[in-house]
């Protein structure tokens, strides 16, 4: 047990070191990137590209250039921007931090209760009208690009009906601190919350109620009935609980992902600054010591996340237990 | 009081609507357990023998089916009771057993919580005296070290521990009836006997009866006190089980007798089998389904045979007692 949970922080370790690489590498190797132009300005004389190259340490070997930004990122933590030039890194991706954390798992309650609830009342009473309600609406939720989806939201409740009682109560576009005004952060994510979760309530409920109505006719749920207890409790203790595997294991590896700035298109429709939107931007200017801190964040929320399924995987499935 | 036998099933039809048709599962079944004995349910794979305890049991839940006749279980007409009041009788005073115990047993709950659920479905029992009522099960059943079996999951444990749980699962309330459908197939041989020694001995424990489906003629041989021979979802030949195999009366049950190899005398260089496939349910033959792979079918055999014969011993086949007194192969010491 002890010996897993070590191989599984070296492991950790590992494919983040391997992930910082790949990225520095991409960027360097990324024809046109040369990052000195873009720090330079558009019709910088060769001269001041050579400073700007010595200055930031851009005319050094690779693999010393790699530990420079590793040292400054993990060790002395003060990595600069090369594009906003001042503006320290780590102290703008720990100010986003919270505001992508707060949207995610928020939404993440909200799907899981919601894919929990459509997936067993549709696997229960599969084939009904009831069921086909369901996934038809599940359907669509999935459908919906969540970028259109907030956009119509926002139309709504902050344009068109935001004068009359149903919407008056929703605050302008962006963050409020929960440590600040707790219900003023809960107004203003409720309806991101919303948005984000409705896909993936679709899907979840969709995922569930497969892999129940699976369930249901194994050889085990014949026998709990036989047992002569009620269907509910064959239902409950029986069914879902043997379904939830796939369930707990696509809520790991998407909850990380989202964590890890996947929410990015629901971050800008609502104009929340987390890390999504943070990443989104240091793309758009090749900043690379922000893509570096924020990939590196995002690979370890993913890590993570695995490692929190393979520990719920334990207390869900017996067999996997004895594996370990 | 009338004497009442403990289960009377009355002309029992399953049917399935299927794409091919009509499929005919059970085609009028009727027999009846009387307390405390062992009914043998034999024949070869679809010919109705496990569906006929899935709808005692009132587990056919395929939207598809259609059920019909009479199942009385101790005076109570089962046969379209709701849930709630089949959920009384099954678990508490009839017990089923499953072919599989690979397969049957909740892979994610504890043993003990299996047999656990059980008791306090049925039972107004404490969490703690469940558990060791349950602990006492998996004792009965001859498992080893019951208390920390209770605590086990069922992949930590082989197939004949499975099957010896699953049936303290099912006799954990003291059922009256114990179906059990192919309880040995799935096992090795040694594990076989050991299990079909547990449940004539849970018959001498508790005083169930027991009705035993397979098709394993060893198996009803060592523990049966009746035979009910079944073939394309109809009873062809019913009696005693001294009777049955040593005077068998239906050509089909001749076949299926004379495919068992000789306990003992020469060796036969080739096993006689019974030549042709068990008819298609959902296109049976017209009148003996068994016509088509009879050596002794003629004209009459065009029109469904009943069960007829001797007091306690039928069959159904138009032949006439001097006829079947003929042509019968004569069994000696498999019973």
């Amino acid at each position: 047990m002890i010996y897993a949970l070590a191989a599984r922080l070296g492991q950790m370790a590992l494919v983040m070191f391997g992930i910082s690489v790949v990225v520095f590498l991409i960027f360097f190797a990324t024809p046109g990137s040369d990052p000195s132009a873009r720090i330079a300005g558009r019709n910088a004389s060769q001269e001041t590209l050579q400073q700007v190259r010595h200055d930031f340490g851009l005319d050094r070997p690779l693999p010393v250039q790699y530990a420079l930004m590793m040292k400054k990122l993990f060790v002395t933590r003060d990595l600069t921007s090369f594009v906003n030039r001042g503006q320290k890194v780590i102290p703008t991706v720990t100010r986003a931090i919270p505001i992508t954390l707060s949207l995610v798992i928020g939404a993440a309650l909200l799907w899981l209760i919601g894919g929990l609830i459509v997936g067993l009342i549709a696997g229960a009473t599969k084939g009904s009208w009831l069921d086909r309600t369901l996934m038809m609406i599940s359907l669509a939720g999935v459908s919906m690009p969540v970028f259109w989806l907030g956009e119509v939201a926002n139309l709504i409740t902050q344009s068109r009906f935001h004068d009359s009682w149903a919407f008056s109560w929703v605050p302008a576009l962006g963050y409020v601190p929960f440590g600040r005004d707790p219900l003023g952060w809960f107004q203003a994510l409720v309806i991101p919350w919303i948005v984000l979760a409705t896909l993936y309530v679709g899907l979840y409920g969709r995922v569930l109620r497969a892999s129940l109505i699976e369930t249901m006719q194994e050889d085990f749920i014949r026998m709990a009935r036989a047992k002569g207890i009620g269907e509910r409790q064959v239902l409950l203790r029986h069914g879902l609980r043997t379904s939830l595997v796939a369930f707990v294991t696509m809520f790991g590896l998407d909850f990380g992902a989202l964590v890890g700035g996947g929410a990015l298109l629901t971050e800008v429709v609502f104009g929340l600054q987390g890390v999504g939107k943070l990443t989104y931007d240091a793309l758009q200017t090749l900043d690379l010591p922000m893509i570096m801190a924020t990939v590196i964040y995002a690979s370890f929320f993913v890590v993570m996340a695995n490692f929190v399924v393979d520990v719920v995987h334990m207390f869900l499935d017996p067999r996997v237990r004895d594996a370990f | 009081m009338r004497f009442e036998p403990l289960l009377e099933v009355k002309d029992l039809t399953v049917h399935f609507r299927s794409e091919e048709g009509l499929v005919e599962a059970v085609r009028g079944v009727s027999f009846n357990v009387g307390r405390n004995e062992i009914l043998g349910l034999v024949g070869e794979s679809g010919s109705g023998k496990s569906q006929t305890l899935l709808a005692i049991m009132g587990l056919i839940d395929s939207p598809n089916a259609v059920l019909s006749g009479s199942i009385r279980f101790e005076g109570q007409e089962l046969m379209g009771l709701p849930r709630r009041a089949l959920d009384r009788i099954r678990g508490k005073k009839i017990g089923m057993i499953f072919q599989d115990p690979m397969t049957s047993l909740t892979p994610v709950h504890t043993i003990g919580a299996q047999i656990v659920e059980t008791l306090r479905a049925h039972e107004q029992i404490g969490r703690k005296a469940a558990k060791d009522r349950a602990v006492e099960l998996i004792d009965a059943v001859g498992i080893p070290a019951p208390r920390s079996v209770a605590d086990r999951y069922p992949h930590q444990l082989s197939g004949g521990m499975r099957q010896r749980a699953v049936i303290a699962m099912a006799m954990s309330c003291n059922p009256a009836l114990l179906l059990a459908d192919e309880p040995t197939t799935a096992l090795d041989v040694t594990v076989q006997a050991q299990i079909l020694d547990l449940i004539g001995k849970l018959r001498e424990d508790f005083g169930s009866s027991v009705i035993l489906v397979t098709h394993d003629l060893g198996v009803v041989a060592e523990t049966a006190d009746k035979v009910n021979v079944m073939y394309a979802g109809r009873i062809v030949e019913e009696g005693p089980k001294e009777a049955v195999f040593l005077q068998p009366r239906h050509p089909y049950s001749w076949g299926l007798f004379g495919s068992i190899p000789p306990f003992d005398g020469p060796r036969p260089a080739r096993l006689s089998a019974i030549p042709g496939a068990p008819p298609k349910l959902s296109a049976l033959p017209k009148g003996c389904s068994f016509r088509p792979r009879c050596p002794h079918a003629h004209d009459a055999c065009l029109q469904e045979p009943p069960l007829a014969g001797p007091v306690g011993h039928r069959s159904a086949c138009v032949l006439p007692d001097a006829a079947i007194e003929e042509l019968a192969p004569r069994q000696e010491g498999a019973a």
